[in-house]
Formats: C-alpha cells, sequence, structure tokens
C-alpha cells in the first residue's frame, strides 16, 4: 500500500495524546512512569501548539523593529557604549544592552528605553507562557501524581 | 535511566558499599518524583552482614550531566559534616565520583522514614532547625570544601554573578534582555550580609521529613554555601513555603525563631536573588534537554513553562516591584 497523502502530522501527534492518556497512562503504574506519561501529553499539546508557525523568528523580527524605533532617542542621547548596541546582528543582544545600560543611567533615556523595549519583551513572555500552558498543566499535576 | 541496566554494578557496588558477604539482593526499587535535580532512587537490599541477614533500605542521589548547576562534592562533604555535628541530615553511606557503575556520579545514604508532605505541626521545628544551622561553627575542618566569602558585600555579589554565568552557560539561541536587565539591577542594589552563616540554599517544606510530629532530617544540601542567612529565609518564605502559608505568617514565625525583626529591603533583594536562582538554574535544563543529554520530558517542562514563570515572576519583583 501506498501513502500518496502522508498523514498529517498535527492528526499524528494528535491521536498519540489520545493513546497516551487513555491507554499509557491508566496501565502505569509506577509512579514515576505515571509523571513521564502526563508529561509526554503535555509536551505533545505543546509542540502541537508550535506547528504552523515560526514563533521565534516573529518575536526576533517584533523586537528588531521595537530596536530600530529606539535610534533617535539614542542618537539623541550620543552615548558610545549605547550606540553599540545598533553593531548587533541579534535583536536580543542589543535589546540585552540596552536595557542594562538604562540601568546603569537613569534618566528619559533609560525610560523610553524600557517602555518600548519591556513592552514587547513583556508581550512575547506572555505569549511563550501561554503556549506552554499545556506543559506546566501536566508538570503540576504530574507532581501531584495527578494525569 | 532505569536501574536495571546497570543492576549487576549496582549490586556489586552496594554489596561492597555495605559489606555483605556474598551477593546481595536488589529486591525492589522505586524512583522518587520529588527533586529535578538528581534521580532519588529508594533501593530494597537484602543480604548476609556481619551479624547475620539484614533486609533495609537505601537511598541512591543520582547527578543528573549537572541539571540545576551543581554536583554532589559539596553536598556530600556538608552533609558528612553535619552528621558529625549531629546535626540532622541522613548518613551518607558511599560517594562514587566516576560514572563506572551507573553511568553518572551518586551518593547513597540511610533511608530515613517519614513524610515530605506539608504539615503545619512542625513549621516552627524547622525554623528552628534552619536556625540552628546558620549558628553552626563552620570555621572548623568540617567545612574546608566551602568557599569562604572575602567579606560581608560578597555572598549577595557572588550569588548573582554565579548565577548568571550558569545561565549564560546554558543559553540556547538568545540570551532574554529581560533577564539581562533584572541582572544589572540584582548588581547594582546587592546589599551587604550582616553575618556569615552557612546557607542550606534550597530551604522549606519539601526538603526536610518529618516522622510522629517531630522533623527527622533536613534534605537537599547541593546548593548549601557560606553566605547570608537572608537568603534561606527569603528562599522559606517565597519559594517553598508560598504555596502552604501567608507571607506575613512566614515571617512572623521566623522573626519569633531568631528573636528579633527581620530587615524587609534585605528580605527583598534576597526573594529577587531566589527567583533569579529558579531563572538561571533551570536553563541548564533547556540546553541538557536540546543537546539529547537527557530526553527526560521533565526537563522539557522545566525548561519551558517553569522557566517562563520565573522569568515572569522576577520581572515582577524587580523591575515592576
Amino acid at each position: 500500500m501506498t501513502l500518496p497523502v502522508p498523514p498529517d502530522p498535527r492528526v499524528i501527534i494528535q491521536n498519540s495524546i489520545v493513546t497516551l492518556r487513555e491507554v499509557v497512562a491508566p496501565l502505569a503504574e509506577d509512579e514515576w512512569a505515571r509523571f513521564n506519561a502526563s508529561l509526554l501529553i503535555g509536551a505533545l499539546e505543546y509542540a502541537l501548539g508550535g506547528l504552523g508557525r515560526d514563533r521565534g523568528a516573529e518575536h526576533r523580527s517584533a523586537l528588531a523593529a521595537k530596536v530600530a524605533s529606539l535610534q533617535a532617542v539614542v542618537d539623541k542621547r550620543g552615548d558610545k557604549d549605547l550606540l553599540a548596541a545598533f553593531a548587533e546582528k541579534s535583536p536580543f543582544v542589543a535589546a540585552s544592552q540596552m536595557l542594562v545600560w538604562g540601568q546603569n543611567n537613569p534618566g528619559d533615556t533609560a525610560a523610553a528605553i524600557q517602555k518600548t523595549l519591556r513592552a514587547e519583551l513583556y508581550a512575547q513572555l506572555d505569549e511563550e507562557i501561554g503556549a506552554a500552558a499545556p506543559m506546566m498543566g501536566a508538570f503540576v499535576r504530574g507532581m501531584a501524581g495527578e494525569i | 535511566m532505569s536501574l536495571k541496566k546497570r543492576e549487576k554494578e549496582l549490586k556489586a557496588y552496594l554489596a561492597r558499599t555495605l559489606k555483605a558477604k556474598g551477593e546481595l539482593r536488589l529486591c525492589g526499587e522505586k524512583r522518587i518524583t520529588m527533586g529535578q535535580s538528581r534521580a532519588m532512587y529508594i533501593l530494597d537490599v537484602a543480604y548476609e552482614g556481619e551479624e547475620g541477614p539484614v533486609e533495609k533500605k537505601v537511598v541512591a542521589r543520582i547527578e543528573q550531566w549537572g541539571h540545576l548547576g551543581s554536583d554532589s562534592r559539596n553536598e556530600v562533604a556538608t552533609m558528612r559534616a553535619l552528621h558529625k555535628v549531629d546535626f540532622p541530615v541522613a548518613k551518607v553511606l558511599s560517594y562514587e565520583t566516576t560514572n563506572d557503575v551507573l553511568g553518572q556520579p551518586f551518593f547513597t545514604m540511610d533511608f530515613v522514614p517519614g513524610s515530605s508532605v506539608f504539615s503545619e505541626e512542625v513549621v516552627d521545628e524547622y525554623l528552628q532547625l534552619l536556625h540552628k544551622l546558620h549558628r553552626v561553627d563552620y570555621k572548623t575542618a568540617n567545612f574546608d570544601h566551602l568557599e569562604r566569602p572575602e567579606s560581608l558585600a560578597a555572598p549577595a555579589r557572588r550569588a548573582v554573578d554565579h548565577l548568571y554565568g550558569v545561565y549564560c552557560a546554558h543559553v540556547v539561541g538568545e540570551p532574554s534582555p529581560l533577564v539581562a536587565e533584572c541582572v544589572q539591577w540584582l548588581r547594582n542594589n546587592a546589599v551587604a550580609a550582616e553575618e556569615i552563616t552557612l546557607v542550606h540554599g534550597d530551604p522549606g517544606p519539601g526538603n526536610y521529613m518529618h516522622h510522629d510530629g517531630r522533623i527527622a532530617i533536613l534534605n537537599d544540601w547541593e546548593f548549601t554555601a557560606l553566605g547570608d542567612p537572608y537568603d534561606d529565609w527569603a528562599y522559606v518564605i517565597w519559594m517553598r513555603g508560598a504555596p502552604y502559608l501567608p507571607e506575613e505568617d512566614w515571617i512572623a514565625r521566623i522573626e519569633r525563631t531568631i528573636g528579633k525583626p527581620l530587615d524587609r529591603s534585605r528580605l527583598h533583594f534576597w526573594k529577587a536573588v531566589n527567583i533569579l536562582k529558579g531563572v538561571c538554574l533551570d536553563q541548564t535544563s533547556h540546553k541538557l534537554y536540546v543537546d539529547g543529554v537527557n530526553p527526560a520530558p521533565n526537563l522539557l517542562a522545566i525548561a519551558t513553562a517553569v522557566h517562563l514563570d520565573v522569568v515572569k515572576k522576577l520581572c515582577e519583583t524587580v523591575l515592576e516591584g
């Protein structure tokens, strides 16, 4: 038999979750095995939520735009260390340098950097926390000995 | 990891450790779910001892490729030192520093019956024991393995730098700018200790055993160091103790135990450092998982959901607090 149209990975993962939950987990008598079964269900749900989107790339480009939006503020300040952040290829490294600079140089420029970058980074953090919710649920349930 | 694959080596090792005459039987093994930095097994063993047949339980605590950034060297030395001064810790039976027996270093210790489930009945006794730990004379040779801070300012700075070093060494992909900013805040606001004491490093509910309404032993000594006792008090209040008693209740109990008010600003600083501890040590899970060193799904959970949750708490405490 051939498979001219291979099964959708989503279906494979979804069905694996059902099998783990309904067949494998109930048979796991050992505490550690039950814990792992619970976590595997959470891991597959987490993976399922990530299919079809590259959240990492989206976060990178969104942060790069926010870093670039601060160019005028940073130019106006004219601080050599702060300007160096724009030479970084990674927006995450650039943002790190700018926020660290802000902690060491409080004032209007620091406040503008913090307002812009933190808003974007908090939004990304909240999105990732939401995406990882199945993993957290599985971990908490597993630690409590539940599936 | 299952011990089944290494049963022959383990039985021979335990026979040597326990001075068994002839063969030792491994009658049961149970991995404990609690504790993510080490694989913990309760082993039922039977053998012919020097004074006749012996059936007992021993505990094997196995390293996990540096998970959570610690090894057993300090832990074993600290437990042995505390055992010598009659502090309630399990007796270490052996310490295997090679990977020859179980594929990772590990140590064995006496099994102590009891429960780690939270009970308000023993809370005050536990706090008294933690205070007693802070009063142990660390300037004896027993504790030579612990690095001595060069000044009262050193513990805070050293803790932040050490934790961020662990984080940076285990970053996968990109570093978090929010973590970098929080670390700089902590460096800029580091507090000097009033005194240097032994610090447990991971104290609170779950890391002690109680039996018949009394504390039997304190567990998990892998993060023990010489430092600021506020490190421990903050950990009890906001990390391990938070699900069980309100913050003000913990603070009142601790103040009764130590006989003086806690300095709230120092406490806040160490609260933030302890959240940073979670952020940074959890990062080790990420690298071990994606590198395929340890494919266990608990590492994925710690690397993602748990890690992100503590990053958010760190930002709330440091940047928005």
